[in-house]
């Protein structure tokens, strides 16, 4: 009865949301995105790389600055996303499975400071591999939580 | 100011006792008269309204943790809550 009360006044009361995680959704994490931006790093040092010694035309110089734009912005993302994952999903028990993790991650977010400052080739396929590493270690944690 | 609140859950981090989408009645009056227990489910506002399950308590403080502890930012990442951010107690699901 008291429920039945209860749940006759609650038709009357506003709905607000309670947060079962308090950063984003639980359970959408995915090294995905990182991966991606990693990828776009890469794609854009060599790209930049391609293009003739100094602009010849305004086009060209529009095209050099759109890809550092580029690099920079997805530099960004992937250093963003990583420290999500670092940060939100990864927990104590997976620092136990994976005790190179701290390092790991610490190395990746400083390649995405790296590939900001730099062209470099060799930087940008670090960047790429460490990314690829963080995913891998990511889906094993998935693969034991099932 | 209304005793009730109706909360409605987003987020994973309190299944299997409450799954996304769950419609919740808190008793904000829970902790007038009585202490806040291990065991109970809360309603906490921290910037914004989060819902954990108190797992310890010292003094002025509360750990928080989801019940699903694998999908969950709680104490474990946000440290001890402070009692002062306790909204209520949850009553029922309905």
């Amino acid at each position: 009865m008291e429920n039945f009360i209860l749940s006759f006044l609650a038709k009357l009361l506003p709905t607000k949301t309670a947060y079962a995680h308090c950063d984003v959704p639980c359970g959408i994490y995915d090294p995905k995105v990182a991966q991606i931006a990693a990828a776009t790093v890469l794609k854009m040092v060599q790209k930049i790389n391609e293009l003739p010694e100094r602009g010849k035309s305004k086009n060209e110089d529009n095209a050099l600055i759109r890809m550092v734009w580029t690099k920079e912005e997805h530099a960004r993302k992937c250093k963003d996303e990583l420290l999500i994952l670092w940060t939100d999903y990864f927990k104590p028990e997976h620092l136990q499975m994976f005790p190179n993790l701290h390092e790991t991650f610490w190395k990746a977010a400083k390649l995405c400071s790296k590939n900001k400052q730099e062209v470099n080739v060799q930087l940008a396929q670090e960047l790429v591999r460490a990314v690829d590493e963080i995913a891998e270690i990511f889906k094993k944690t998935k693969s034991t939580a099932k | 100011m209304l005793p009730l609140f109706k909360f409605k859950i987003e987020g994973n981090s309190m299944i299997p006792t409450f799954n996304p989408g769950d419609v919740i009645l808190v008793n904000r009056l829970s902790y007038l008269l009585s202490k806040p227990k291990i065991g109970d489910i809360v309603v906490l506002k921290r910037g914004r309204y989060i819902i954990k399950r108190i797992a310890k308590i010292k003094k002025k403080k509360l750990f928080v943790a989801g019940d699903n502890k694998r999908e969950s930012t709680d104490s474990r990442s946000f440290d001890w809550a402070d009692k002062k951010e306790l909204v209520g107690k949850v009553m029922l699901k309905i």
